[in-house]
């Protein structure tokens, strides 16, 4: 890591520990998602912890992972509670809603909430953000890149990583792939911020 | 300093494992470990090892006695079903006073089970792990660090020792990823393989003419003389019990509850102790075995006799809980068993219920001693 | 009026399959019970279910099943034959199951003769654990555990099993189909009956291999890998009759036995009603 790129130590946790959840199919990018918060929370120097769910979940079902962050050693990888939840679809919804921590946010794709977000159903919610993130993806950068739409919108919302520091992130892991598919992802990122900062 | 890296536990394993000289990987596909196979044939052979997928767990696990018998740094790896399968060679492994890494990243049991964490293999690791008289050393990691440091610190141990060792981790250590230091890369290259002056007095090399040759054998016909190589081992496992056992103690010098558990529980329940100990009432504390066997018996009986009840969580049915109550059989202070199975993990709020709900009957009668299965009191 | 003519077979249950989109497992599950209920056999047949993403099988037919190791169904399989001769068992193993760690039970069970019928479902890989190389990945063929291609020199040659039991006097019918194309169906059912009848007139081992799909761990889309079948499989595992005694007796005129010994074998196989290439690819993707 070259010194201009060493990471300034600006992130801020909500709360300690911070535990995310994040949900949805196995197409959404689930696993890659909590992967590139991992790895940017690795870079800010924060300790963390980043858990699947595994299995044979290749075959449809729903895929999830939790990524605990913290400002010393993380204690239980396992969550029951998560004080910051991204969810990808409505199964994940309806399978996971009820471990959101009193207070906590959520950030979610549209097609989690179909018929639009019922009161009712998220009482300890602190906040609620949904987003078409899948479709504005898919309309302006034609694949799914709905997570990183999501994860745009998410720098808007918790001063926890800049899009910079994602996009940093997203150059390592992606260094083999085609730079044409980094670059989308990019792309992708800062429509979430965009959408997100004109919701 | 060494740079942090993130890694899933299986990875970090088997870095570490080549980091630390293993130059054969013998495995067989079985899920949660399966990492470490494709690990290992990406990155051994550029480290000029070996990675062969075998035809069984039977096969990889005779495999791994023939390179060990050369006195390669050799190992396997597997998962609850492909283990049993292993125990074969494990008793010749042992019987040949052969050093050599099995791990086991196990799932629930019995049968085909299940694919989810479990601690259910620890009586066929510490007990039984395979047929006649015989020890192997096991090691319990708790982190992603813990899984590369005991990598190495399992070859160590297996060379000075002569005897295999088996570290016993759990889905949830083998999927999860979390930031490390690898272990410092080696000065030797891998044409040490080869150097005579690294090679051990036992080690079959060929004689080159220029030795009398070397026999790795477990059949002893004669009873009088297996016996004497039995009691010769179970001297050298006396030594091992007094040197090797490790462990770790985190919390106040005089905990009201001492919760003893390995592995991943340990972190889900450490979570829980950090969480009453914020509160006022109840002082809690983690003694945590690093080794399995040797067990750290005297040391936990140090820790125990300052508490005033135990508290024993495990993804089995009290099959460590068995070691607990020996070590600390001569106190004797009350032990709750905490059992979860099938693949069921706890949740840190169901360790600080499990926690809460112990004292709570300490208090009222303080000879109790309480069963849990899940959340259900017997 | 209205008629139905594409109804689920009693054989087997109606419980939605786990199976990937495109795998064809759930096709050949289904061959199996269309037979199974044309020869009546299920009330009188137990299967051995193997592991691998096929394990599930219990679930779905409507027979007894039970559940085997992985690689012990043939032994599984001889035991439930040898306690009831009077039932019927099968066994459904995938490549790694059969090939790899079974190696040992299906040539013993094949040599003995023993009276089951083998469905054996070579897919090239090991799809439940994710994709590693079978014992059946072609040379070249990218896998989780051969990262660069499968190299021989490696990581051995490809085993073709039928090729391998057809040395041995035990077997009574081996054969080899491909479930690419649906101009085969008719094909790969008809041998699957056959095999069935094989154990129905008490002549000994029966088994049949199946050049099967699996889209997801070859990455692939369902009719690419349709396609790969036909034009990489096909070539290292040829489709024929390697064994055919029943054919033979008849032939000479004579009855079976189980398990017996015979004298002269075919010496090449015979692709007897058998496409060996059925016509190729026409459809559109
Ligand atoms: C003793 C043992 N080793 C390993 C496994 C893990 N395992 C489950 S399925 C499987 C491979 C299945 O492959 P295959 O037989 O080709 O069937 P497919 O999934 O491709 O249909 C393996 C290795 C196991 N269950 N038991
Ligand atoms: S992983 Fe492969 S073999 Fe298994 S169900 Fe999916 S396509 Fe079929
Ligand atoms: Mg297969």
């Amino acid at each position: 890591m070259s010194k201009d790129l060493m990471p300034q130590l600006k992130t801020l946790l909500p709360c300690d520990p911070y535990r995310i959840f994040i949900c949805g199919s196995g197409g959404d990018g689930v696993l890659f998602t909590g992967k590139l918060l991992a790895q940017a929370a690795l870079r800010a120097g924060l300790e963390l912890s980043w858990l699947p769910s595994y299995g044979p979940e290749m075959r449809g079902g729903t895929a999830n992972c939790s990524v605990v962050l913290s400002r010393q050693a993380v204690a239980s990888p396992i969550i029951d509670q998560a004080d910051l939840m991204l969810i990808f679809n409505q199964a994940a919804w309806l399978k996971y809603g009820a471990r959101l921590a009193p207070g906590g946010l959520i950030l979610a794709d549209q097609s989690a909430f179909p018929d639009g977000v019922d009161e009712g159903d998220l009482k300890g919610a602190g906040q609620v953000h949904v987003l078409a993130a899948k479709q504005e993806a898919a309309a302006h950068l034609g694949r799914n890149l709905g997570n990183m739409l999501l994860l745009g919108a998410l720098t808007e919302l918790v001063p926890l990583f800049s899009a910079a520091d994602l996009a940093w992130c997203l150059q390592q892991s992606l260094t083999a792939k085609s730079t044409a598919l980094l670059a989308q992802n990019q792309q992708a990122i800062k429509l979430g911020q965009r959408l997100m900062a004109g919701d | 300093m060494e740079e942090r890296v993130l890694m899933k536990g299986n990875e970090a394993l088997a870095e570490a494992a080549i980091r630390a000289g293993c130059r054969c990987y013998f495995g067989y596909p079985i899920t949660p470990q399966t990492e470490i196979a494709a690990y290992m044939a990406r990155h051994m052979p550029k480290a000029g090892g070996s990675f062969v997928q075998a035809e069984s767990e039977v096969a990889a696990a005779n495999m791994v006695l023939g390179a060990a018998a050369t006195g390669t740094r050799a190992m396997t790896s597997s998962s609850s079903p492909g283990i049993s399968l292993k125990s074969e060679a494990l008793s010749y492994i042992a019987a040949s006073d052969l050093p050599a890494l099995i791990v086991n990243v196990m799932r629930a049991g019995p049968g085909l089970g299940g694919i989810q964490p479990s601690q259910g293999d620890y009586w066929q690791a510490t007990r039984a792990a395979g047929h006649g008289d015989f020890h192997q050393l096991v090691l319990a990691p708790a982190s992603v660090q813990e899984m590369a440091d005991f990598a190495v610190l399992a070859f160590t141990l297996a060379f000075k020792w002569r005897m295999p060792a088996m570290i016993l981790a759990d889905g949830t250590l083998g999927q999860m990823m979390e930031p490390l230091y690898l272990p410092k890369r080696p000065d030797r290259t891998p044409a040490d393989r080869t150097n005579q002056a690294a090679e051990p007095d036992w080690a079959l090399t060929g004689t080159l003419n220029r030795r009398s040759h070397r026999i790795i054998n477990s059949l002893v016909l004669n009873p009088a003389a297996l016996e004497a190589s039995v009691f010769e081992r179970f001297a050298r496992y006396r030594q091992v019990q007094a040197q090797e056992a490790r462990w770790r103690y985190e919390g106040p010098e005089d905990p009201d509850v001492l919760v003893v558990c390995y592995g991943s529980v340990s972190r889900i329940y450490k979570q829980a102790i950090q969480a009453v100990n914020q509160e006022q009432g109840l002082r809690a504390g983690l003694f945590r075995p690093q080794t399995l066997w040797p067990f750290p018996a005297a040391e936990l009986a140090a820790k125990a006799k300052h508490c005033k009840k135990i508290l024993v969580p495990e993804l089995s049915m009290g099959q460590f809980c068995d070691d607990v109550k020996l070590a600390t059989a001569k106190l004797p202070k009350p032990v709750a068993l905490a059992c979860r199975a099938g693949g069921q993990v706890p949740t840190p709020a169901e360790a600080l219920q499990r926690l809460k709900q112990t004292w709570a009957c300490w208090l009222q009668d303080q000879e109790q001693e309480e069963v849990y299965y899940g959340d259900r009191q017997l | 009026m209205a008629t139905v003519s594409y109804e689920r077979p009693e054989a087997l249950l109606d419980v939605p399959f786990h199976y990937c989109p495109g795998c064809t497992h759930g096709i050949t599950h289904r061959l199996i019970a269309e037979c199974l209920d044309e020869l009546q056999m299920t009330g009188q047949t137990i299967a051995v279910a193997s592991v691998g993403c096929s394990v599930m099988a219990y679930d779905y037919f409507a027979c007894d099943v039970v559940q085997a190791p992985h690689g012990r169904a043939p032994a599984v399989a001889t035991g439930i034959r040898r306690a009831r001769p009077d039932r019927f068992v099968f066994t459904y193993q995938g490549d790694g199951d059969l090939a790899a760690i079974g190696t040992a039970e299906i040539i013993h069970a094949a040599t003995r003769g023993e009276n089951i019928t083998v469905f054996f479902i070579n897919n090239a890989i090991y799809g439940m654990t994710g994709g590693q190389m079978a014992p059946t990945t072609l040379e070249g063929q990218v896998t989780q555990t051969t990262p660069w291609g499968r190299n021989p020199a490696e990581a051995g040659n490809p085993i073709k099993v039928c090729e391998l039991l057809a040395t041995l006097d035990g077997p009574a019918f081996i054969a080899r189909v491909a479930v690419d194309h649906a101009n085969q169906i008719h094909q790969v059912k008809a041998t699957i009956k056959k095999a069935l009848q094989c154990q129905l007139e008490e002549r000994g081992f029966a088994l049949v291999e199946l050049l099967s799909t699996c889209p997801t761990n070859w990455k692939m889309s369902a009719t690419e890998a349709m396609r790969w079948v036909h034009e990489q499989m096909r070539q290292q595992y040829p489709v024929g009759v390697f064994v055919d005694r029943l054919r033979e007796d008849q032939n000479s005129g004579r009855g079976g036995s189980a398990g017996g010994r015979h004298l002269s074998g075919p010496s090449a196989p015979e692709a007897v009603g058998l496409t060996a290439l059925p016509a190729g690819y026409t459809h559109k993707e």
